[in-house]
């Protein structure tokens, strides 16, 4: 489009300023229950392994593909590299997004590569390359935990090895109540934050991003209720791989 | 309306500037200022500085700090109090810039960005603007700087936090990793720690997982830091302020 | 998804052959005019339409041919004319390729083959006249600027057929909220004017362009091939028709093989078999979602 005059989004309405009406959450969710999750491997044909994840109305795919050798030359080295690239699909927000990487998404991709090179067995594969691809189809929220949920189930569905699968979930902090799964208007809304990646049977984290002031006491019951989330979809992912492989 | 401040963290070498602007408050948050980060590397601090990587570096590094010391979307949660810097409600506020130049980097680069940061804001005077009257409210206002320093009014600083980086290596946690260190660990926390020890932030590095119990030792090691470190910050601002004056 | 273990030695044997001697093996299925997932040569693969998946967008739509999937959504924005203007909105089309639609493709830059199916889907749309611009005009001085977007999400092959499907699906799919502008040149809806809160304006199509892909082997003509056959097939012909049979875009990129008149009509023949069957899904499609006065 060559105009003279730059168009501007067309306003829908205000976001809600009040997110927690009479203690309760706008969507009916009680505070430390998830929207509804709908996960699923191997939908694409073309990629090595796939998966679609759904929280509410936020809506992921992921496709990995390798071990393949790197598209840039790399210096030697006896592990194997992951590459992980996020997007957000230029309709996934209220706001158009132009096309071309931006800060948020390469932020997005350097949190996803921490959680999942935890998990991966990188010596498996020297020298090559395993590319992991998220798009994000709709943001409605906790968009790293649902990528990091799908893209761990891709890897699965590729038959890469890892040491665990890793689940993740993200809680926000409004008016002094913790909210599981926060949906975009949650987040708008909060004074603190927190995402935790798991790898649950290893016991182990692979990534927690904590923004916000939080006490002691604070900061260690967020950290528990993230992982009884992670938990939580960790048996939810297990169950898709089964189901998918019967 | 400046300040700045060079810091020294054994051979890390890092500068930061604030610069106060007037500028147009977001329409999402209206009482607020606002605060812009950005950090650069110059190409003298290494090989891996140059370029593109240096680029690179730079936008995560900004990414870091800004979401340590920035609010949430809602204005709510952050360390500099924003709402101090309005000046006309959803017309004209302050603007801080937080400009950083990484000249040499030996580790723990972002625990320097953020002490300097802090230090720098401590020093930041902003000037008292008088809001001329406007009759109709669709007219701009008209804003009278006044230039005496005397009626400069401070940045409240004691909120923000200085971020320590806390390693591990095999049984081993260790504080400021130097870069030779830093090739070495199996993984690492940023932590966010307010002079009351309060943790403020956490993000986790490195290609391996934590064990959560661990995670809460690291927290804490880092937590103890904050207060003593707060306070050194204090004290050495002061006295090279009251040194300038001489 | 990982290549199914073959069982027997014989399967494995095939799937040997296949790796080795693509083109043989493909000719062993074309001499008994059949293709290797079952199809008649001038079969196109099962089509599903979704409308409507996503709620961030103005209007979405989901489709799939085959294996090969595209998301369509679109975005509103609006803008002032200047004076010297003609009154009317503007379309913009983009298309872009999922970094793991292939394996081919990588995160960044836009690839050739998504430039070149949105060229086509541009011209169809606007070059062609099938969306009427003045319509979309809000009043003298203010119009809707549509931002429709296209990501591939797996491509196997037949791109352009299913991006200008999802393409027009959206479309069809998009409502105009009511909206005005008010005493201080802002554009807002009704309901803050005092009107009716939900009051929305279909937007309709002058035509709707549908293209199939065929693929020359050897003297035959494959309509919606899959990747494979499209990197085996000696050219490719892309047309384009819309409801009255007329051709909206007719397209022949290079290849090692010379398409005479008799193949392209039947080709062009083919597409309007093809639109017919394409018809009847669009509209059940749209009827799930309660869509009817869209006078296609």
């Amino acid at each position: 489009m060559n105009r003279e005059v730059p168009s501007v989004p067309f306003n829908e309405g205000d976001r809600p300023k009040e997110v927690l009406k009479g203690g309760t959450r706008l969507d009916g969710r009680g505070f430390e229950v998830f929207r509804n999750v709908f996960m699923k491997p191997g939908t694409l044909s073309q990629a090595a392994g796939s998966a679609y994840a759904e929280f509410g109305n936020t809506k992921v795919i992921a496709g990995v593909y390798g071990p393949r050798e790197s598209e840039r030359k790399e210096a030697f080295s006896t592990e194997g590299r992951l590459q992980c690239d996020v997007k957000l699909a230029s309709y996934s927000r209220r706001e158009r997004k132009a096309f071309g990487q931006n800060d948020e998404e390469r932020e997005l991709s350097a949190q996803m590569q921490t959680a999942l090179e935890a998990a991966v067995r990188l010596h498996t594969f020297p020298k090559a390359n395993v590319d992991i691809y998220c798009l994000v189809l709709e943001s409605a929220g906790s968009d790293l935990a649902v990528c990091i949920c799908a893209a761990s189930l891709a890897l699965a569905d590729a038959g890469i090895e890892m040491e665990d699968m890793v689940s993740a979930c993200s809680v926000s902090r409004v008016d002094g109540h913790l909210l599981l799964d926060p949906t975009m208007d949650e987040a708008y809304r909060e004074d603190g934050s927190a995402l935790l990646a798991m790898m649950p049977s290893a016991n182990a984290v692979a990534q927690v991003v904590l923004t916000g002031q939080w006490s002691n006491a604070q900061a260690s019951e967020v950290l528990q209720l993230c992982m009884g989330g992670c938990a939580q979809i960790d048996a939810y992912m297990r169950q898709c791989l089964k189901e998918a492989a019967a | 309306m400046i300040g700045k401040d060079l810091k020294h963290l054994g051979n890390t070498d890092v500068l930061v500037g604030v610069k106060a602007e007037i500028g147009i408050p977001l329409e999402e948050t209206p009482d607020c200022g606002g605060l812009q980060v950005t950090v650069e590397c110059s190409p003298c601090a290494g090989p891996s500085y140059q370029g593109r990587s240096g680029e690179e570096l730079g936008i995560e590094l900004t990414k870091s700090l800004e979401r340590y010391l920035k609010p949430g979307r809602s204005g709510k949660g952050g360390c500099v109090d924003l709402r101090a810097l309005s000046i006309v409600s959803g017309r004209r506020c302050w603007i801080l810039c937080i400009d950083a130049l990484v000249l040499a980097a030996d580790g723990s680069l972002l625990d320097a960005l953020s002490i300097t940061a802090k230090a720098a804001l401590q020093d930041t005077r902003i000037p008292l603007v008088e809001v001329g009257a406007t009759e109709n409210p669709g007219e701009e206002p008209e804003l009278e700087l006044d230039d005496d320093p005397a009626h400069a009014t401070q940045v409240d600083t004691s909120n923000i936090p200085v971020i320590i980086t806390v390693s591990q290596a095999g049984r081993a946690y260790i504080l400021d990793a130097s870069s030779q260190e830093e090739t070495c660990i199996d993984s690492a926390i940023q932590l966010a720690v307010d002079s009351s020890g309060a943790v403020c932030g956490l993000s986790k590095l490195g290609p391996s997982a934590l064990n959560p119990a661990v995670l809460q030792e690291m927290m804490a090691m880092g937590q103890q830091q904050g207060p003593p470190l707060a306070e050194a910050l204090d004290t050495f601002v002061k006295s090279s302020a009251s040194l300038m004056q001489q | 998804m990982s290549a199914a273990v073959p069982s027997s030695s014989n399967e494995l044997q095939a799937e040997a052959f296949k790796r080795l001697y693509p083109n043989e093996y493909y000719a062993k299925f074309i001499s008994k005019s059949l293709r290797p997932d079952g199809r008649p040569l001038g079969g196109a693969r099962a089509t599903t339409i979704g409308i409507h998946p996503l709620e961030s967008t103005n209007s979405s739509a989901l489709v799939k041919i085959g294996n090969t999937t595209a998301m369509a959504g679109m975005k509103l924005q609006h803008f002032a004319i200047s004076s010297d203007q003609p009154v009317e909105g503007d379309l913009a089309v983009s298309v872009e390729m999922a970094a793991f639609a292939s394996s081919e493709t990588r995160p960044g830059r836009q690839s050739e083959a998504a430039q070149c199916v949105q060229e086509q889907i541009r011209t169809a749309l606007r070059s062609a006249g099938a969306v009427e611009l003045g319509e979309l005009a809000i009043d003298k001085s203010h119009a809707w600027a549509v931002f429709l977007d296209i990501y591939v999400l797996n491509a196997d092959g037949s791109l352009l057929d299913v991006c200008l499907l999802a393409a027009v699906s959206a479309l069809l799919g998009l409502r105009l909220p009511h909206v005005e502008v008010n005493d201080q040149g802002q554009v807002v809806t009704k309901a803050e004017m005092g009107g009716s809160a939900a009051e929305v304006r279909r937007f309709g199509l002058k035509t709707v362009p549908m293209a199939l892909t065929c693929g020359l082997y050897s003297g035959h003509l494959i309509a919606d091939p899959t990747s494979e056959e499209e990197t085996l097939a000696a050219s490719l012909v892309s047309t384009i028709v819309d409801a009255s049979g007329c051709i909206v875009g007719l397209y022949k990129a290079g290849g090692s093989a010379t398409a005479d008149e008799g193949m392209l009509l039947q080709c062009i023949e083919a597409t309007k078999i093809r639109y017919k069957e394409l018809m009847v899904l669009l509209k059940q499609a749209l009827a799930e979602k309660g869509i009817q006065d869209t006078g296609i």
